[in-house]
């Protein structure tokens, strides 16, 4: 169950990726972490989930991935509030994506985008947050789920 | 409408009479104001009575002397005779009430003069007037007749008489009409006086009367604002205390204009006036919700469905919506009811009310939660009980480094498939160590999930080009694990300490009782799923000293030697009839003290012996061995490829043995000991797994390993 839902998240991001770029994702294999902060790059876009499920869904990724992101979709703007636009893309795309194929059991909010220290949602100090590695052309993001 | 009627009765008795006081003042105005003109038609009419008296006078003097001179005569006599007619019928009218010619045009009625006054002047007038009167007539009857010289001497005659008496008495008869003229001006001011009297006082009872109504009508308005005002304060404090939001929804499914100070908290925002109602739901619930949320309003305004069979389909009793508080996201359960509004047994509007039931919802799902989470916790406390909890602790850290291990090998960098098997590779043995030793603590479902992560691997492995992703199912399983190991740690700590001991609390290092109960339940678990018939005998287990930081591994490598005795050593029933033996195979475990520092562990089993041709098959089919590259296969370095690497002679991997891993696990085990591990196989007669283990100072009660000689293989 919790596999299937966690697939969805990831599904998202290789979908976007697909269509952004010519260039497909790549998963790394998925480990375990206890504090987002461990593996938070430049920018984190965040959606929080609520309902029958607690948790929170985390994009984070560094200036360079954003940046080439940006320019291979046709824009030349690459000033910060593009990256933080593109973020909060990548992150709204799943939030979508998660709403419309969860169900109304899930609660998935608007992305809330940060640079630097992420926007963290609570949760309890012993539960584990899934990082998935995507790693898109030569450059590193991780894909952060915790689902209570 | 009568109790309307009660409540204004006083303003309408009040206005009524006001009314009545308008009309009556108008009506009197208007009767006086005939009664007005009527009196100076009377004064002029007196005045007129003057002048008339004035004129016959004259009249009598112009017809004598006309008569003298000889001259025409029948114009002045004309004059004579209207006048005194005139006077002489007005002078009776006064008196006795008659027609007379009115001093505009036409005739008037004249009512006989009232007034002692009045009576007076016409009788007096009347005493002049009627002698006068008769000596005119004679004149007039006298010239009419004839013109003869007789009858015009007679008439002068006549004239000069009349003409003396009128000029006696001419004055006097003036007078009198003065005074008659007086009189009825006198009447005609009195009558005014009376009609304003009358006016004055119909206005000023009539103003009373409005003044009566202001009053009573401003003291009804007051009593009513006071009323509506003491209503709004009461429906206000209703309002500000009632915990749930309220409002109302009319038949636009619009939002009233009064609402609940709850529902501002509920949904952290006042605009609710006039707001669609449909609009603001369908900002909290999905559309195909909201669908139905329509279909349930139109259904409340229709009266021919019960209220009651509504209550049952209302889509709205348990609303999960997301808010924020304090920066973080929050799920607020609301519950939505429906109540209708009726007018003239008509659905004019839907009263809404709001609860907030977080609290409700949320202690309901904990409890449920809480309930499931107990139960496991008892399965496991149950499981606990019977542990050794001397080598839980061992246990706890040693899976714990296991699955910090597989976690950093997930962390780890792969970039091509070879890389991903490797890794997937090198948690193999990880897990199935964690497998054996939960299985040797009788702790099932950890073996069992251990199991499942086995077979994962298995699946990555087998993957002709496993990537990342594939590892996804892998990750959550390891966060299984690593949650029932945190469940355990905080059930042995409540176990601790609450004083209750599990199977061996309190025993001494040397004693492995629980081991030995352990180890046959595992030999039945696993013999059961092997679908073999096994009888084990345990020997020494009770007795033999075991230093206790290493009875873990020890009982853990007895498990792994035990369950690869079982699913490899013993055959099948059938097998076993087949070759003539007994159905039941042995199976016998010992440990025994050996030497002042040292122990011994035996496995041994009557199965078919290690199957040498099918290791060597499959080590060259796995690539552990190269036939071409030359060297012997011995059947010793056969069994270092199965303590060390993954090779097992089972054709499919189950539960308990088939990927090798169990005596590469043993392997590692004696290895880790500084044991030495002696292995005796025949055909059909059995195998024999012989660990000795040295140096440990049963005095300081530590592990002090002597490197005596590394494993040397089969003996």
């Amino acid at each position: 169950m919790k596999e299937e839902k966690l697939k969805i998240f990831i599904d998202s991001i290789v979908k976007y990726f697909h269509y952004a770029g010519q260039t497909s994702v790549k998963i790394g294999s998925p480990f375990l972490i206890k504090d987002i902060k461990e593996v938070t790059a430049d920018y984190t876009g965040t959606i929080s989930i609520s309902g029958d499920y607690q948790g929170a869904c985390y994009f984070t990724a560094p200036s360079a991935l954003l940046k080439h992101l940006i320019l291979s979709i046709g824009e030349v703007d690459t000033s910060d509030s593009m990256m933080q636009d593109a973020v909060g893309e990548v992150a709204n795309t799943m939030s979508g994506n998660a709403r419309r194929r969860l169900g109304k059991k899930f609660i998935i909010s608007t992305p809330k985008v940060s640079k630097g220290a992420p926007f963290v949602v609570d949760k309890k100090s012993d539960a584990h947050i899934y990082a998935i590695p995507i790693n898109w052309k030569s450059y590193k993001a991780t894909l952060g789920i915790h689902l209570n | 409408m009568l109790n309307f009627l009660g409540r204004y009765t006083a303003i309408i008795t009040t206005t009524i009479v006001f009314v009545v006081l308008v009309v009556g003042v108008l009506g009197v105005n208007f009767n006086l104001s005939f009664q007005t003109e009527a009196n100076a038609e009377v004064v002029n009419i007196a005045g007129r009575q003057r002048m008339l008296s004035q004129r016959v006078a004259k009249s009598l003097a112009n017809v004598k002397a006309k008569a003298l001179s000889d001259e025409p005569y029948s114009k002045p006599l004309d004059e004579l005779q209207t006048a005194a007619q005139l006077f002489n019928r007005t002078l009776l009218a006064f008196k006795q009430g008659g027609p007379t010619l009115s001093t505009k045009s036409g005739q008037t009625y004249l009512e006989p003069v009232s007034g002692s006054q009045g009576e007076k002047a016409v009788y007096t007038a009347l005493q002049i007037w009627q002698p006068m009167n008769g000596l005119i007539e004679q004149v007039i009857n006298q010239l009419g007749e004839s013109n003869e010289q007789a009858s015009l001497e007679s008439a002068i005659g006549s004239l000069t008489q009349a003409q003396e008496y009128a000029d006696s008495n001419i004055n006097r008869l003036l007078k009198v009409m003065n005074d008659l003229t007086n009189h009825t001006e006198s009447l005609a001011n009195d009558a005014a006086d009376k009609s304003r009297l009358i006016q004055s006082a119909g206005i000023l009872a009539s103003l009373l009367c409005f003044a009566i109504i202001m009053y009573l009508i401003l003291g009804q308005l007051r009593a009513s604002d006071m009323r509506a005002s003491m209503a709004r304060r009461e429906t206000k404090q209703i309002f500000e205390t009632v915990d749930q939001g309220l409002f109302l929804v009319d038949k636009d499914l619009r939002m009233g204009s009064e609402h609940s100070k709850a529902l501002e908290s509920i949904f952290f925002t006042d605009k609710f006036e006039n707001k669609s109602f449909t609009q603001f739901i369908g900002g909290l619930v999905s559309a195909s919700d909201l669908d139905k949320v329509k279909r349930y309003l139109d259904l409340l305004f229709d009266p021919h469905k019960k209220q009651r069979l509504l209550t049952d389909l209302n889509p709205l009793k348990k609303l999960a919506i997301q808010v924020e508080e304090f920066g973080q996201p929050r799920t607020k359960f609301l519950n939505f009811s429906f109540s209708r509004v009726f007018k003239d047994n008509q659905i004019v509007s839907v009263l809404s009310s709001v609860s907030d039931i977080t609290k409700e919802v949320t202690l309901a799902n904990e409890l449920e939660l809480e309930t499931r989470r107990n139960q496991q916790q008892l399965e496991m406390m149950l499981a606990l009980m019977g542990a050794d909890s001397d080598m839980l602790p061992e246990f706890l850290a040693s899976s714990h480094g296991a699955y910090a291990n597989v976690n950093e090998l997930l962390k780890g960098r792969a970039n091509s498939a070879l890389e991903f098997r490797e890794k997937a590779d090198a948690m193999m043995p990880l897990i199935h160590k964690v497998k054996g030793d939960s299985a040797a603590l009788g702790l099932e479902f950890i073996s069992q999930l251990c199991h499942q992560f086995e077979d994962k691997v298995q699946i990555v492995m087998n993957k002709r080009d496993p990537s990342g992703d594939d590892f996804l199912s892998l990750t959550v399983t390891l966060e299984q694990l690593i949650s029932t190991n945190q469940q355990i740690s905080s059930i042995f700590d409540a176990i601790a300490g609450s004083g209750i001991s599990g199977g061996s609390a309190g025993a001494s290092e040397a004693e492995t009782g629980d081991s030995r109960m352990k180890l046959m339940q595992l030999a039945e678990t696993v013999s059961q799923r092997q679908g073999k018939k096994v009888n084990l005998s345990i020997a020494g287990f009770d007795e033999a000293w075991v230093p206790a930081k290493v009875k873990l591994d020890v009982v853990s490598l007895a498990s792994q030697l035990l369950r690869n005795a079982i699913s490899h050593g013993i055959e099948t029933p059938a097998e076993r009839v087949g070759a003539g033996k007994s159905e039941l195979g042995q199976v016998t475990l010992a440990l025994y003290s050996q030497g002042a520092q040292g122990f011994r562990l035996v496995c041994e089993d009557d199965g078919g012996g290690v199957d040498f041709d099918l290791l060597e098959e499959k080590a060259i089919a796995q690539g552990l061995l190269n036939p071409e590259a030359g060297g012997k296969i011995t059947p010793n370095r056969l069994v270092n490829l199965m303590l060390t690497n993954a090779l097992s002679s089972k054709s499919e991997a189950d539960e308990d043995a088939g990927r090798g891993v169990g005596l590469s696990v043993a392997g590692e085990l004696v290895s880790k000991l500084n044991g030495k591990l002696a292995l005796s196989t025949k055909p059909s007669i059995g195998t024999r797994f012989s660990v000795r283990f040295t140096n440990f100072d049963k005095g300081s009660n530590a592990q002090e390993p002597m490197i005596e000689q590394k494993m040397k293989g089969v003996a």
